[in-house]
């Protein structure tokens, strides 16, 4: 096998536990695959293309799971790969993960993100619409429509500039949460407030956002957050902890005006 | 409108207290009053080491300064009330912090009902994932130190009310084991500690990235500090033969 600078590599024989589940109410479990012949050059998710075709060709249900982009950018994929969101490789979606972070014999377990808030569609598919009713509850700055307003109008700082375009990165995948041991969804939310919170734009509804958003992650049923970091670490646009230090000063703000 | 629209709306109403931000922001500020007693706790103990003399009177400087607590706010209050208030906030911070935090851990657990097969930790460390186990452990031993030293109903000393430093010296003296559960606490204690702090910054919202490593600091240090003193004064009860026993 060839890979693309020019080398031959031995392909690897990997067993693969993966989490099947043909829908909502069915209850699921782990299934054990064989998948003798990838290569290290192939995506996580060009491996399981390749265990799915076996799979059609042998008559049986392909494994279900989200991709869309598969450039790191759009948050659809979401696999918990041996226990690590998106795989071991840090700052990665599990799209643009490569085989040859794994060894030929290597058990890889694959499982969707696991969340009460986030329930399982089928096999290693979830639905995220909670993250959407948190941004719907008002991660967003009503304007009125028309012309494009002119780009320099507005002068912000270039720190401030910079950090809301970091917290702007979240591509909403949910990584946070899979990773979070309390499941809780304070990373997506900070970056959310923090990227509008920073601009002058985001002001005039900024304590209302706060505390919409707020409500609604706590309604969702997301756990709270203890600090532990795992979500910063899984995030694969690397969204730093304090998102979340700009989300708790805020509702604190929020709650003190509205007195 | 969705279940959980409704739901958001009703949180939203109530304001800070309802939602887990708000609860959060009372167990750090009750945890950092609780980390200010420790550390007056610790500096008063180490009057241990002033002997029994300590004062230059006859009396051992730790109950010198035991009845000193006593008559805190005298002759304004009469004797031992402002010590009553005292022992009543801080038993009421110590409730509201295990209440809240209990209320909250059964709401993380409940936020994941199927549990991975495989999990794998990337930044957590000891102190933040042992933080809840850490902290029943602390409220064990809380009521142990004070069955063993305020209540005085420990069956293993000869308890006298009034002279700490003769209780302290009979409970620890050749006794290793006893310093061992202390010590054990005091690691849990200090991993609190340290945990509590950095978590205490990010609830307040004063973290930030580039003040990260200042406040990491400033937990290790304060859980250090509070560990080693405590440590000092098990070491120094275990080694200190106390002539009136």
């Amino acid at each position: 096998m060839s890979g693309a600078d020019g080398q031959v590599r031995a392909a690897m024989r990997l067993t693969l536990k993966v989490w099947r589940q043909a829908d909502r109410k069915t209850p699921g479990r782990m299934v054990t695959y064989e998948a003798p012949n990838v290569s290290p050059d192939m995506s996580f998710l060009e491996m399981l293309d390749v265990v799915n075709e076996d799979l059609i060709l042998g008559g049986d249900d392909p494994i279900a799971f989200d991709h869309d982009c598969r450039e790191g950018i759009c948050g659809s994929c979401d696999l918990m790969v041996n226990g690590y969101a998106h795989g071991p490789r840090r700052g990665t979606t599990v799209c643009q993960l490569h085989m040859r972070e794994f060894a030929d014999g290597d058990t890889i377990f694959i499982e969707p993100w696991r969340a009460g808030s986030f329930p399982v569609i089928k096999d290693l598919v979830v639905d995220r619409g909670a993250l959407d009713r948190i941004v719907a509850a008002g991660g967003f700055i009503s304007v009125p429509t028309g012309s494009p307003p002119d780009g320099n109008a507005i002068p912000v700082p270039k720190d401030d500039v910079d950090r809301a375009m970091d917290a702007a990165a979240c591509i909403g995948c949910g990584a946070c949460v899979a990773a979070c041991p309390n499941a809780s969804a304070s990373l997506f939310t900070g970056s959310k407030l923090t990227h509008l919170a920073s601009l002058p734009q985001g002001q005039p509804e900024r304590d209302r956002r706060t505390m919409a958003m707020v409500a609604q992650m706590d309604a969702e049923g997301f756990g709270s957050c203890t600090n532990i970091g795992e979500c910063s670490a899984a995030c694969p646009k690397e969204i730093p902890m304090d998102v979340i230090a700009q989300m708790n000063a805020d509702v604190r703000r929020a709650s003190r005006r509205a007195r | 409108m969705t279940a959980t629209a409704v739901r958001a709306r009703g949180a939203r109403q109530r304001g800070l207290w309802a939602t887990t931000v708000g609860k959060k922001l009372l167990v750090a500020v009750t945890g950092l009053g609780w980390i200010g007693f420790v550390f007056v706790h610790m500096i008063g103990n180490l009057k241990l080491f002033m002997g029994p003399e300590g004062h230059g009177d006859s009396r051992p400087a730790l109950n010198v300064y035991g009845e000193w607590l006593r008559d805190l706010g005298t002759p304004a209050l009469p004797h031992s009330v402002l010590l009553w208030l005292l022992r009543f906030g801080l038993l009421t911070t110590f409730v509201v912090h295990v209440v809240l935090v209990a209320a909250l851990s059964w709401r993380n657990r409940a936020a994941r009902p199927q549990r991975y097969a495989k999990t794998a930790h990337v930044q957590a460390n000891p102190a933040s994932l042992m933080m809840k186990w850490g902290g029943v452990t602390i409220l064990a031993f809380l009521l142990f130190h004070l069955a063993h030293f305020t209540w005085g109903v420990s069956p293993d000393i000869e308890f006298r009310r009034g002279d700490p430093y003769g209780n302290v010296l009979q409970a620890f003296y050749h006794r290793p084991w006893m310093g061992a559960i202390y010590l054990v606490a005091m690691i849990a204690l200090a991993g609190h500690i340290y945990h509590g702090i950095y978590s205490t910054a990010q609830t307040l919202g004063i973290n930030r990235a580039r003040r990260e490593q200042l406040i990491r600091r400033i937990a290790t240090g304060t859980a250090a500090l509070i560990l080693g003193g405590n440590v000092l004064i098990i070491v120094g009860a275990t080694l200190i033969k106390n002539p009136g026993y």
